[in-house]
C-alpha cells in the first residue's frame, strides 16, 4: 500500500527485550539490572547462581510461643488472622470522636504562701529603704 | 493620663535629617571617650563632681521617664515597682549614656550595684560613684550615698547605703579589710547597736 507512511530509515526501532525493560531495570551496556538490588519483597539469586536462596523463618528457640499457653487449664487459641491494621474506634452518629477538652479553671488552684515573703522586700523602694537604714 | 504616640522620651532617638540625637526629652551630644577624658581630667575637684552629678541625674531622669512610659494609663514609679523591673530600667537608661551594664546584688540588707564594661579608666572611678549617686537620687527620690568597693578586671562594685554606713565603711576599707567582710561589719554593728 503506497498510502501507508513508513518510519524513515534512521528511526530507531524497538529491539525485543532490550527497550520492553522497564527503565529502573537497567541502562544496556552500562548498568547489569541483574547486579542491581531489586525491590525490598523481591528476593533475587545470588549473583553467582550456583546456590539457591532459601531464606527460612528465623525463630529463637529460647522464645516460647506464648500465643500457646495454657491459662487456667485452658488452652487460648491464636487469633487466625493478625490484626494488623490500626484500631477503629466505635462509629459515632457524627461520624467521629466526640472530643471533651479540659477546661482551664477560673479561680486558683494552688495558693503558696512562703513564710519568707514578709522578709522580702516587695518593691525596689522598699529594698532601698532596708539598705539605706543598714549602719544607722 | 492617657498614652502619646510618638518616639518615647526614654529612647534613644537619632535623628538623621536634622542631625540630632535626643533622650530623656533634652538633645545630645555623642562625644568619644578620648574626647571627654582629657576635660574632665584638666577639671577642678568641684567641676569634676558637678558634671558626674548632672550626667547621674540625667540619667536617673531616663530611668523614670522609662518607667513611667512602661504603662501610661497607670504610670509608676520606679520605687513602687519590683526591683527587677526597677533595675532594668535603671540599668538601660545607665546603658543608653554609654556608661557599661549596671546590675544589683544584696548582700545581706546591703544594696551593691554593679558595673562591667565601663569605659572609663580607672582614675575615673569616683566619677562613677558620684553618677550612681545621681542617678538613684533622682530615679528614687532618696538621698544616697555610693561608695566604691572593689574594682575587679573589668567589673566594679559599689555599696549605696545612707551617710553614715558609708563612712563606715569607708573607715573599714582603709583599714585593708576586704570589702565582703567590711560589709558584714557593718551588718553586726547593727546588731551591737540594737
Amino acid at each position: 500500500m503506497s498510502d501507508e507512511i513508513l518510519p524513515p530509515s534512521s528511526s530507531r526501532m524497538t529491539r525485543p527485550g532490550r527497550d520492553e525493560m522497564p527503565l529502573d531495570d537497567g541502562l544496556p551496556g552500562v548498568i547489569d539490572p541483574d547486579v542491581l538490588p531489586g525491590p525490598e519483597s523481591v528476593e533475587r539469586p545470588p549473583a553467582s547462581r550456583k546456590l539457591a536462596s532459601v531464606r527460612a523463618p528465623i525463630l529463637d528457640q529460647d522464645v516460647e510461643d506464648f500465643s500457646r499457653w495454657e491459662i487456667d487449664g485452658e488452652a487460648i487459641e491464636p487469633p487466625s488472622t493478625p490484626n494488623v491494621g490500626r484500631p477503629t474506634m466505635p462509629a459515632t452518629d457524627a461520624g467521629g470522636p466526640d472530643v471533651i477538652r479540659r477546661a482551664l479553671s477560673e479561680t486558683e488552684l494552688v495558693v503558696l504562701v512562703s513564710s519568707t515573703r514578709s522578709q522580702r522586700p516587695a518593691t525596689f523602694g522598699e529594698l532601698l529603704d532596708l539598705a539605706l537604714e543598714l549602719g544607722e | 493620663m492617657t498614652g502619646r504616640l510618638g518616639p518615647r522620651d526614654g529612647t534613644l532617638s537619632f535623628d538623621l535629617a536634622e542631625g540630632l540625637v535626643r533622650l530623656g526629652g533634652e538633645a545630645r551630644v555623642v562625644l568619644p571617650v578620648s574626647v571627654l577624658l582629657p576635660i574632665v581630667g584638666a577639671a577642678t575637684a568641684d567641676v569634676r563632681r558637678e558634671f558626674a552629678r548632672a550626667l547621674g541625674e540625667s540619667i536617673g531622669q531616663v530611668a523614670q521617664i522609662r518607667m513611667k512610659e512602661e504603662d501610661f494609663a497607670a504610670p509608676m514609679a520606679l520605687v513602687d515597682a519590683s526591683p527587677e523591673a526597677a533595675l532594668s530600667e535603671l540599668a538601660a537608661a545607665w546603658a543608653l549614656a554609654g556608661l557599661g551594664g549596671l546590675g544589683l546584688e544584696r548582700w545581706g540588707r546591703a544594696l551593691v550595684m554593679t558595673l562591667e564594661n565601663v569605659p572609663l579608666p580607672r582614675d575615673t572611678d569616683d566619677l562613677l560613684e558620684v553618677i550612681l549617686e545621681g542617678a538613684m537620687d533622682r530615679a528614687t527620690g532618696r538621698t544616697v550615698h555610693v561608695t566604691q568597693l572593689e574594682r575587679h578586671r573589668n567589673r566594679l562594685r559599689f555599696f549605696v547605703g545612707n551617710a553614715r554606713a558609708v563612712e563606715k565603711l569607708r573607715a573599714l576599707l582603709s583599714q585593708n579589710l576586704a570589702w565582703a567582710e567590711a560589709l558584714s561589719q557593718l551588718h553586726s554593728k547593727v546588731g551591737d547597736s540594737a
